[in-house]
């Protein structure tokens, strides 16, 4: 949840390399592999399923926020 | 800092300026002529704060006091040696080698603005959002540890004081509607002031009716949702209007009781991204 990709066009969600899962190449962001993300009204978060989902993750910045979101650099911000 | 967190931070910043002029502490057109005369603290609330990154780039940069809440027991507990270093950084210069220093290491080194100064305060706390009543932070949690400023002679006297800002950032996915209706009552009953704010930065997804049309994205990885704003009374063929919007952002503040004061989006972020609203 700390961070997900959409698709672009919102119809096909995409296989992010979510959080820390390094084993997903850049250049697999956009394939739209994956039917992980279901657009399922009915389904409830379980408590303890987020948690353990979380505790399987590194305790850092890559961790929390996903390796994609953590480490790019984005040189077109001028800040 | 890395760009897209750096990029997320000062989106934060600035949102809390805007609401918060009167705490711009440089020369600045958003602060006001007058200041508003603040007789307490400024606390804030961090709840779903995994490490303490929010607290430490974005919160701590602006408030006195902040409580940490965070469920998953290695992030809280990580938050804590980073507090903890803090207030005793135990370092060995001489065995730094800056260019074999990884991201994380200095990462975890980032300075928590005002804490070794004990100008500042962060007290963690281990609790979902389903179990913390942000009115009485320490029941039915686990206390871990407080840094910085402590009032004395007891240092928690000021635990059960109201916030200013109720910070709830990429966290409230794990959260059912009804789960997430009741702890917005309960952060409700917890700020100070009307001047006081819930700030949610959350991912959002298409409306009811857009392409993907149920508003709502359900993570079966880390089982989550993606809720979407909402825009105001929904008028979608097939779709019930009460259904509809007690599941959207909108719908649920409405049924907390809450009124939205500001929406923006955060920007900045590349394409490919959920769009994130403030």
């Amino acid at each position: 949840m700390r961070y997900q990709l959409r698709a672009q066009d919102q119809t096909r969600p995409v296989d992010a390399t979510s959080r820390s899962d390094q084993s997903r190449a850049p250049h697999n962001f956009m394939s739209g592999a994956s039917n992980r993300f279901a657009h399922l009204a009915d389904q409830e978060p379980v408590v303890e399923d987020g948690i353990e989902y979380w505790e399987s993750q590194p305790a850092s910045l890559d961790g929390v926020l996903g390796v994609y979101f953590s480490q790019i650099s984005l040189r077109i911000f001028d800040f | 800092m890395k760009s897209l967190p750096r990029i997320d931070a000062l989106g934060s910043r600035q949102l809390l300026l805007q609401l918060f002029p009167e705490l711009c502490t440089v020369p600045s057109p958003l602060k006001p002529a007058t200041i508003r005369e603040r007789s307490a603290r400024f606390r804030a609330l961090d709840v779903g704060a995994g490490i303490g990154r929010v607290t430490r780039d974005v919160l701590l940069h602006l408030a006195q006091d902040v409580v940490l809440v965070e469920p998953v027991d290695k992030y809280i507990q990580e938050a804590w040696s980073r507090a903890q270093f803090q207030e005793n950084p135990v370092l060995d210069q001489d065995s730094i080698d800056v260019e074999d220093e990884t991201l994380e290491e200095i990462d975890f080194r980032i300075p928590w603005k005002g804490v070794r100064e004990k100008r500042t305060s962060v007290t963690l706390i281990q609790s979902t959002h389903q179990s913390l009543d942000p009115s009485n932070p320490l029941s039915s949690t686990k206390f871990i540890g407080r840094v910085g400023y402590k009032p004395s002679p007891n240092e928690l006297e000021d635990i059960n004081s109201k916030f200013d800002v109720i910070w709830c950032q990429w966290s409230l996915g794990h959260l059912s509607n009804p789960d997430l209706v009741l702890f917005l009552i309960r952060a409700k009953q917890a700020l100070r002031d009307t001047e006081s704010v819930i700030i949610i930065k959350e991912n959002v997804c298409a409306e009811i009716g857009g392409p993907t049309n149920d508003g709502i994205v359900f993570d079966d990885q880390d089982s989550s949702l993606t809720r979407c704003v909402g825009e105001g009374p929904p008028n979608v063929v097939g779709v019930d209007a009460h259904e509809s919007s007690d599941r959207t952002f909108k719908g649920l503040f409405a049924e907390a009781g809450l009124s939205l004061q500001l929406e923006k989006t955060q920007e900045g972020f590349p394409e490919g991204l959920f769009e994130v609203k403030m």
